[in-house]
């Protein structure tokens, strides 16, 4: 026993791999546990990649809390803070404009993700259920919208004609379905156990009972998700509003943070110049940067747990 | 009277943005417009109109005598003389602010009748309120109720063509030349009305501001034979300025350069990497200028008739030459790194931060980065370099377009509506020196701006109110009128002057062409591989092999139909 150990031992002890687990090993060696300069290794590259992305981020910041006379001497972007000054934001926090704004952003971002993840889902469960009344029909009419577009202009008449320009729900009608999200719901619906469905409409349940109390429970994750692209993409909005709003007084903030970021970058006189002091055009622009990043950035944490298994249910299924 | 960088000269570029990231696109506001599309592919030239009076459609026959029957006599304006008379196409320069009490009246009593008129400009920022003071004062000097549609400029084009395309066209619509693209052009001569019946001619006299605005700009408003057009003027001479740090250039004794050598030569000794200082931003547009070649700022003043044969700017030796010199700056090390980058933080900063001490740009950064300094360098100054011949001696400039911006009345409309909209005009084409002038540009004293040692300075609510849109309407012209720095006004107007001496007119100056839809897209890659080949990637071969291509896919075929043009109507250029 003693003898055969150290027969076992021995190819370690040089170095040399026994040949039986070159012939056979047991799992490839990814997944064996890394060494410790594998997990060196592994580290430094995820911290190089968080810096890649944190690098940016910390200079958007920076520079938007920079002095005009930091910015100039630099040349522009900042990576060293100096000086900090929350100027940019108070110019743009000030008069109340981007106030109203925001709120004009959140309601629609709040109104139209509960409007789109409603039809989506009632779409993509009419869809999901084998059988469902010209489901094939519709769903090659919806996929058919992915490849083939309208067009800007006849999506204006369109609104125009509904009476929809100049009205906020021009903002979310428009742009409320998305059909990928829909193939993406109807996926993972799809994936739900058909005996569970059939065990509840033995109960006597109904589609939308069984859409409400056993799908939906179990598309959590997918649900997460879709809500989020929605949000963000109701939140980041801006061309709608500039094709279907012409009052100023109803602009969402992306639109109002163009505007000021434009504002800045227009040239002012001698009196100006002087009063404008601090402020730099390019940390007003840095600021709208990040006033308009940050309620994505709050709010990506808490679905970012869902979001893995989500996505990747959306992907493999259809 | 603006210190506030008001000049309709400068103005031309109000959407550009400097920077390394600057496209000719939006800089030039012009070129990627040049080509629009003409319905069915007729060849239109809009500048030589004559006939079809409101048809909307022309075929490009119409010559120039028909032309001279479109246009309004031209009376100048003697309202108040220029400090700095125009010269060699440049603009007026005034270089002193003219107190209240002097301000003259160029518009006798209210000209509108009081009607309701919609107009709808792009726009750049937060747009002022609706109904607001200065909109008021305005509506009541003029005799209008006029409500503004402020769109963003960033995304005019768009909206225009739709609304354009819709059944609600606002009574007025100002329309950019760069967005003069797809088939807007075809809905310009379809869609707005025909003001040869109220301009043309001694008929314009009616309104003597617009009567003092320039041919060639009105040439210029010439859309599918037809006048439609209420122009921006502006100067024909290249706005494009090689600025450098006088200061810096002073203090090391650098004198300027006479050629493209000493440029090099000189670049190579002010850059040192160590110290964090580089010659210069992106040239190319300064080396297009050095080289001589044909204007890039539209694509019909990019032909030009050389020995009895139509050439384009990019066939030319001087293309070839002018990017070969400049790719040898990017090559020596002397252009800023972060100009290798595209789109990499803005020139103008380097420029100010001493990072980077020449660097070219609109004209009117001379006055925006020397008002922006005053406050935080006192030491600091800018001037710009009068661009040399490549070879030596002086350059050959090919002139820019007289007009880029203009005001479209519906069709349809109303005489009343159209006459108050022509006394809006009138109004903001009122010159500088003038009560109409000063209230357009400064709103109510004492409300949107105070006087300050006899000059005219802007309030938070001047600030937010008073809009450069009632502009767009239409401008006197070319003027520069900056008396908070009357020295650098005064250098603005003679540098242009100087420049304006060595400019020539190509053989499509001052035409509105419209080119057939099928070549529209001919030329969009040339200006990302003018890019790549300055900054080293692409080689200057490939410039050759992409200009042997553009000939074989259209470009000979599009050379005839420019003969064809050239032949029927004659060059513009005078």
């Amino acid at each position: 026993m003693t003898r055969s150990l150290a027969a076992n031992r021995r190819p370690q002890t040089t170095g040399r791999p026994a040949r039986s687990r070159w012939a056979a090993p047991a799992r490839p060696v990814w997944e064996e546990p890394p060494g410790r300069t594998g997990l060196a290794a592994k580290g430094a590259v995820l911290v190089l990649a968080c810096l890649a992305v944190l690098f940016p981020l910390w200079i958007v910041v920076v520079t938007s809390l920079s002095t005009k006379k930091t910015i100039t001497e630099t040349g522009g972007l900042v990576v060293v803070p100096r000086d900090i000054t929350f100027i940019a934001y108070q110019e743009l926090l000030s008069g109340g404009q981007v106030t109203r704004a925001a709120v004009v952003s959140v309601l629609v971002t709040l109104t139209g993700t509960v409007f789109s993840m409603t039809v989506s889902i009632l779409c993509a469960y009419g869809l999901s259920r084998p059988g469902s009344l010209g489901h094939r029909f519709i769903l090659l009419t919806l996929m058919a919208t992915m490849f083939f577009g309208a067009g800007l202009i006849p999506t204006y008449l369109l609104v125009q004609t509904l009476g929809l320009t100049d009205t906020y729900l021009a903002l979310i009608l428009p742009s409320a379905v998305s059909v990928f999200n829909i193939l993406v719901l109807r996926g993972f619906f799809m994936g739900v156990s058909p005996e569970l469905v059939d065990s509840a409409r033995i109960d006597g349940a109904g589609d939308l009972r069984i859409l409400w109390q056993i799908v939906m429970p179990l598309s959590r994750a997918v649900i997460a998700v879709i809500t989020l692209f929605y949000a963000v993409g109701y939140w980041s909005a801006w061309f709608n509003a500039s094709i279907y709003l012409s009052d100023q007084n109803m602009m969402p903030l992306q639109n109002v943070l163009i505007q000021l970021a434009q504002k800045q970058e227009i040239p002012v006189g001698l009196g100006q110049a002087v009063k404008a002091g601090n402020l730099s055009g390019l940390a007003v622009q840095m600021a709208v940067m990040v006033l308009a990043l940050l309620p994505v950035a709050v709010l990506s944490p808490f679905v970012q747990k869902h979001f893995r298994k989500g996505m990747l249910t959306g992907a493999v299924k259809g | 009277m603006t210190p506030n960088a008001v000049s309709t000269d400068s103005r031309r570029s109000t959407p550009s943005r400097s920077g390394s990231g600057q496209s000719r696109r939006g800089f030039l506001a012009s070129t990627a417009v040049a080509a629009a599309v003409a319905a069915g592919g007729a060849p239109l030239l809009t500048a030589c109109g004559g006939g079809g009076s409101g048809s909307g459609k022309k075929d490009g026959t119409t010559t120039g005598k028909d032309a001279a029957k479109l246009l309004p006599a031209f009376v100048a304006s003697t309202v108040v003389a220029p400090d700095i008379a125009p010269k060699n196409g440049s603009a007026a320069g005034f270089t002193r602010a003219i107190p209240g009490a002097e301000l003259k009246a160029s518009v006798t009593g209210r000209r509108g009748k009081g009607g309701a008129l919609t107009i709808m400009a792009p726009f750049w920022g937060p747009p002022p309120a609706p109904d607001n003071p200065y909109y008021k004062a305005m509506n009541e000097a003029i005799g209008v109720r006029a409500t503004w549609q402020n769109q963003d400029g960033n995304v005019y084009d768009q909206k225009l063509g739709a609304v354009l395309a819709s059944s609600e066209i606002p009574d007025v619509v100002v329309v950019p030349g760069w967005n003069l693209g797809g088939r807007i052009p075809s809905a310009v001569d379809a869609k707005f009305e025909d003001l040869g019946p109220y301009l043309s001619g001694d008929k314009v006299k009616a309104y003597p501001n617009l009567a003092a605005i320039p041919t060639d700009a009105w040439q210029r408003s010439i859309f599918g034979g037809t006048l439609r057009g209420l122009p921006m003027p502006a100067s024909y001479v290249t706005n494009i300025a090689p600025f450098y740090r006088k200061d810096l250039f002073d203090a090391k004794g650098w004198q300027l350069p006479k050629n493209a050598d000493e440029f090099l030569a000189l670049a190579k000794e002010i850059t040192s990497a160590k110290a964090k200082v580089w010659a210069c931003g992106d040239m190319t547009w300064t080396a297009y200028n050095m080289f001589g070649v044909l204007s890039g700022s539209d694509k019909a003043l990019g032909w030009n008739l050389v020995d009895g044969k139509l050439v384009n700017r990019i066939e030319t030796p001087e293309y070839l030459e002018a990017l070969e010199w400049t790719r040898k700056l990017f090559d020596a090390g002397v252009v800023h790194p972060d100009e290798k980058t595209q789109n990499q933080g803005d020139t103008g900063n380097r420029f100010t931060a001493g990072q980077c001490l020449i660097y070219n740009n609109d004209l009117s950064h001379w006055y925006a980065k020397t008002s922006e300094q005053a406050a935080r360098n006192a030491s600091f100054a800018m001037a710009a370099m009068d661009i040399p011949g490549h070879a030596g001696g002086l350059p050959k400039l090919w002139a820019t377009n007289p007009a880029n911006i203009w005001a479209f009345i519906r069709k349809g409309s109303s005489k009343a509506v159209i006459e108050d909209a022509l006394a809006v005009a009138d109004f903001t084409a009122a010159p500088y020196g003038t009560k109409e002038r000063m209230l357009t540009d400064y709103g109510v004293e004492g409300v949107h701006h105070t006087v300050k040692n006899g000059l005219p300075v802007k309030t938070d609510k001047g600030n937010q109110e008073v809009s450069s849109s009632w502009m767009f309407v239409a401008s006197p012209a070319p003027y520069i009128a900056h008396p908070d720095t009357p020295e650098v006004t005064r250098a603005m107007t003679e540098w242009q002057q100087r420049m304006g001496a060595v400019t020539s007119k190509s053989s499509f100056y001052g035409m509105t062409v419209t080119e057939p839809s099928r070549w529209t897209g001919l030329m969009n890659d040339f200006e990302q591989l003018e890019k790549d080949i300055v900054r080293g990637r692409k080689k200057v071969s490939d410039m050759q092999q992409a200009v042997s291509e553009w000939k074989t896919k259209g470009g000979d075929e599009l050379r005839d139909w420019y003969r064809k043009l050239l032949d029927t109507n004659g060059s513009a250029a005078s």
